[in-house]
């Protein structure tokens, strides 16, 4: 119908999510009027988070380079290790200025529904992590069915030398660590509980 | 709240009509085929968002029009006249107003009013499948409190998520996978499955009460809800020992075979004379004796847990008397649960359920319908009605076969009397 590389370009934003055909045609069609230096600077802003912007080797987080800035730090402290879903997740507990250790990033939560099996998250590479310095395995998934099970399975999986600890209630229920406040994840870091049963 | 006017605009025989109501009892009177039921069914569509009747919406559009509308206004002494409107066009979706304000889900709909209804399809409540009857709990339960509805969504979430997990685990992932899902779903098993327990414990004493006035003959009739939750006490540490027994078995499945989403809710009828309160206690003593648990623990693969004592039921066994009588005294039931946590009556819609009662059961029900707040009931007689009842009721006739007239077909209102009705302009 349209040309190819107006077909191509509607294929590709469609394939984003959050954003169906026609939102993509949409889009399409808005950069098509726009001028090349209107639209350009999004291209290469692209190409260059790309070429720049990886993954840390040891913790998934995002990182210009071989390591993250938080693993990069020689001042956290390597016996704490907080599990969050996503990058994101280490902005929001980051803003709280209530921890020092270090994060491993699963990259999701378990979800059969959706076909997120254990093999499908960095679960894997945090246990081979948990060896010698580790002594605090915090599980900061969200506070949702597919975070609370994920947590309970790599509590599981975790040896039982290394203490393992929940962010404590009083974070919306159902919700997303991204949208709790920092005074209330402040809290439930403070408060954090043992996630196994005869620990405290 | 009450319905006080209804405006029904190409829906199914009525090109455009509006009929006002009282605010206690209204008596619909009209020959077959004037429309009496299509006249609830548009109520409720209003209130509700769909039909009470069929999932095929396209049938509630007058034959050759494009669209439906109602529109309904609640009178009553909360917050001045509400209006609701709801149209439908096949293609174009449907679309509800609040007061002139977008409504965007069905449940948003459900959480305004308390209404319920009684059409000849209601039947089905007794005789369709577990599955209906669950939905039907849960609907009501859900509007009168959003922590239930919310435990319901929890529950098919989890269930989901589980069955996922199952077929994946027959298919070769390890069985250790499954078991924060089984943690997930007994904690939401338990937490929707006690709620609908208390719900059913709630309504059974205004049920066996409000069956006593309508059943026929001497017998009794009990609601109880089967849950197999019973069996393990309704305790989430019980349930996952359950599940960890019944693993194998799932497994080979791939979908969870026990939980409240096997629950059912069952009308029995006693013979006067046994003991009925026993009866409403042998719940309690089912779940609590050791052995029965034992049983439970031990009993098959699949299949609701049977409770080891008779009854017949209704669904079974029941004469159509019999399973109207019941459905009707589960809606009266539900009305006097809803009425006494909102405070609010809300509104019964009853189709022809008068010709099946005889004379002291006729009185019975208008004396439980006068004290229920609003009651619509339609009827091809108006002598299933004594006098006095009809004094202080509102009584619409539809015209005999005029509704489908262009422009303002409009039924008729008028207080009826001994004498010779006389007409009120609406
Ligand atoms: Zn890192």
């Amino acid at each position: 119908m349209y040309s190819p590389a107006v077909e191509r370009l509607i294929t590709e934003l469609a394939k984003l999510p959050g954003i169906g055909p026609r939102t993509a045609q949409r889009l399409t069609f808005h950069m098509l009027k726009l001028r090349p230096d209107e639209i350009l600077p999004l291209a290469a802003a692209i190409t260059e988070v790309k070429e720049k912007i990886g993954f840390c080797s040891r913790c998934f987080n995002l990182a210009e380079g071989e390591l993250c800035t938080v693993c990069a730090d020689m001042r956290r402290d390597p016996r704490l290790l907080c599990v969050v879903e996503q990058p994101f997740d280490i902005v929001t507990i980051e803003r709280t200025r209530e921890f020092r250790g270090l994060y491993h990033v699963l990259g999701g939560a378990l979800s059969p529904l959706d076909g997120v099996e254990p093999d499908d998250l960095h679960i894997a590479e945090l246990l081979s992590r948990v060896d010698g310095d580790v002594e605090e395995v915090i599980l900061a998934t969200n506070p949702t069915m597919t975070g609370e099970a994920t947590a309970m399975y790599v509590a599981d999986m975790l040896p039982r030398r290394v203490r393992v600890t929940r962010l404590a209630s009083g974070l919306p229920v159902g919700g997303d660590l991204e949208y709790a406040d920092e005074l209330t994840l402040g809290r439930a870091l403070v408060g954090r509980r043992s996630l196994r049963r005869g620990e405290e | 709240m009450f319905v006080s006017s209804l405006r029904l605009v190409n829906f199914r025989s009525y090109c455009d009509a509006t009929v006002s109501f009282g605010a206690g009892l209204n008596v619909v009177v009209g020959q077959n085929a004037t429309g009496k039921t299509n006249l609830l069914e548009g109520a409720w569509f209003a209130l509700r968002g769909s039909s009470p009747r069929t999932r095929r919406e396209e049938k509630l559009i007058t034959w050759g029009e494009r669209f439906t509308r109602v529109e309904l206004v609640l009178g009553g002494p909360a917050a001045g006249p509400q209006a609701v409107e709801v149209a439908y066009a096949p293609g174009q979706g449907k679309r509800a107003r609040w007061n002139g304000v977008e409504v965007t889900s069905q449940d948003e709909l459900r959480e305004r009013t308390q209404v319920f209804i009684f059409v000849p399809e209601s039947l089905l409540l007794v005789k369709g499948s577990p599955a209906r009857r669950r939905a039907h709990l849960d609907a009501f339960a859900g509007a009168l409190d959003a922590r239930y509805a919310a435990a319901a969504r929890e529950l098919q979430t989890a269930l989901r998520q589980r069955n996922a997990q199952l077929l994946a685990v027959r298919s070769g992932a390890s069985p250790g996978t499954l078991d924060p899902w089984d943690v997930q779903f007994a904690r939401a098993a338990v937490a929707l499955g006690q709620r609908r327990r208390d719900l059913v414990a709630e309504l059974s004493g205004r049920f066996a009460a409000a069956a006593a006035g309508l059943a026929p003959g001497v017998s009794t009739f009990v609601l109880r809800l089967n849950s197999q939750l019973a069996g393990v006490g309704y305790e989430e540490a019980a349930l996952l020992e359950e599940l960890r027994l019944r693993r194998p078995g799932e497994t080979a499945r791939g979908l969870s075979l026990f939980g409240p989403h096997r629950d059912d809710l069952r009308f029995l009828e006693v013979d006067a004379g046994e003991d009925a309160p026993g009866f409403a206690a042998d719940e309690a003593t089912d779940a609590g004796s050791p052995a029965f648990a034992a049983a439970a623990l031990a009993g098959p693969a699949c299949g609701p847990v049977d409770l080891p004592h008779g009854g017949r039921d209704l669904r079974l066994f029941g004469s159509q008397g019999e399973q109207r009588a019941a459905v009707l005294a589960l809606l009266l039931a539900e009305q006097q649960l809803a009425t006494a946590r909102t405070g609010e009556q809300g509104t019964l819609f009853l189709d022809d359920v008068m010709s099946e009662l005889d004379h002291a059961r006729r009185r019975l029900l208008v004396r439980q319908l006068r004290c229920a707040g609003q009651a619509i009931i339609t009827t091809t007689d108006l002598h299933y009605f004594v006098e006095e009842e009809l004094d202080q009721a509102t009584v619409i006739e539809l015209p005999l076969a005029g509704s489908l007239r262009l422009g303002g077909a409009s039924p008729s209102a008028y207080a009826a009397g001994p004498a010779p009705p006389r007409e009120d302009a609406l």
